[in-house]
């Protein structure tokens, strides 16, 4: 039998196209021109994008004569939105034996660190426990995890005390990912979480807005030159930033 | 009650959908952080709004940024993805069409630059219609 395929908005047969590498299915309309990107959420769903147009998952776009448009999606997508639905742990914690005996006064308490490359990560965690510039780092890969655990840490009116971000990130950068806690903050009516950027990216005029415009945040550029140095200058960021010293 | 939506784009449009589109509880933002802090704000008094229109190339915020973080937000407050529509001047290229795929309930439409703007909502107010039918009816 011959399967159609339709487009969820005005009803009409559409094409559709598959990437295979990328491993979506996109419908297009050429009557109202609306896009509709699918991923497929198993193993046997990217085996079906190998099969014959006419068949596999391509049939099920049939679902939009009876069903919403994005609810259908939405169940084709359920997979992966239950695997979204899991809290993502923070990456890693400083461990407990990192935690001075005879803390600084004004300490930080909790630091949250985003740093998609996992030797930074792990460096800078470094320096922030050795230095005590920090009693507990929560590591965080990306800008779209830090969003998640920064909004569910409001939900519990909890916030840390710092934010290292790095600038250059993939999906939601540095920049993106401040401007958004800033966002939650504004509308939660919560105040604002200090920043420090990280990052190899020069500070230019236009980063410089960006800090004016963030408020409480400062930049340190990472360099190549001694991790000694380098934690000097964060240190005495830090200390004008939120008054460590 | 009219359907709660919220738009973000570029001045000219929000003003001429501003007064087109009456029907509609429409919440204007020009810049991206505005469009997420409005998100998150309704979202936390119990007023999520049925669907966000965004433009891809805002200030301070990028259209995608902004559709990553209401789908993180969502996640760690265990709410439903509100639905997206994606009214962007920039056409359905490779990356656009992966990213649709990985937040799920987003759809994109072309927003015809070269036709009055007038036209552009009008365009975008037949899809809005659409939409939202099919969203109130599932």
């Amino acid at each position: 039998m011959e399967e159609r395929r339709y487009c969820p908005s005005c009803g009409t047969e559409v094409d559709l196209e598959r990437s295979l590498e990328s491993g979506y299915v996109f419908i297009a309309c050429k009557l109202c021109g609306l896009g509709l990107g699918v991923r497929p959420s198993t193993s046997a769903e990217v085996r079906e994008l190998t099969g014959p147009v006419d068949a596999g998952p391509l049939a099920r776009v049939d679902v939009v004569k009876q069903k919403p448009a994005l609810a259908a999606v939405e169940e084709r997508a359920s997979g992966v939105r239950d695997a979204r639905a899991e809290p993502p742990a923070p990456t890693s914690k400083g461990p407990a034996s990192k935690v001075p005996s005879t803390p600084p006064p004004r300490q930080m308490r909790r630091v949250y660190l985003v740093e998609d490359s996992a030797f930074l990560r792990q460096l800078t965690r470094d320096l922030l426990l050795e230095r005590q510039l920090a009693r507990e780092v929560i590591d965080l890969p990306d800008g779209p995890a830090f969003v998640e655990a920064f909004a569910r840490e409001l939900d519990r009116n909890e916030k840390p005390d710092l934010v290292v971000l790095d600038v250059r990130m993939p999906g939601l950068d540095g920049r993106e990912a401040a401007y958004a806690i800033r966002a939650m903050e504004a509308a939660c009516g919560q105040k604002r979480t200090p920043i420090l950027f990280f990052s190899a990216v020069l500070c230019d005029e236009a980063f410089k807005v960006d800090l004016q415009a963030l408020g409480s945040a400062r930049y340190v550029r990472k360099s190549d030159t001694d991790v000694q140095r380098l934690g000097e200058r964060v240190a005495e960021v830090l200390a004008r930033l939120v008054g460590t010293a | 009650m009219n359907p709660r939506v919220l738009l973000a784009g570029p001045g000219d449009l929000l003003e001429a959908a501003k007064a087109q589109l009456t029907h509609l509880d429409l919440t204007c933002a020009t810049d991206g952080a505005a469009l997420f802090e409005a998100f998150v704000g309704a979202a936390r008094a119990g007023q999520a709004p049925q669907l966000v229109v965004v433009e891809l190339a805002l200030e301070r915020m990028s259209g995608m940024g902004v559709v990553r973080a209401m789908r993180a937000t969502e996640r760690a407050w265990s709410r439903r993805p509100t639905a997206v529509l994606l009214y962007a001047a920039r056409p359905a290229d490779a990356e656009l069409k992966a990213f649709l795929a990985e937040v799920g309930q987003a759809v994109h439409l072309e927003r015809p630059i070269h036709v009055p703007i007038a036209d552009q909502v009008a365009r975008l107010q037949t899809a809005l219609d659409r939409l939202l039918a099919q969203l109130k009816g599932g």
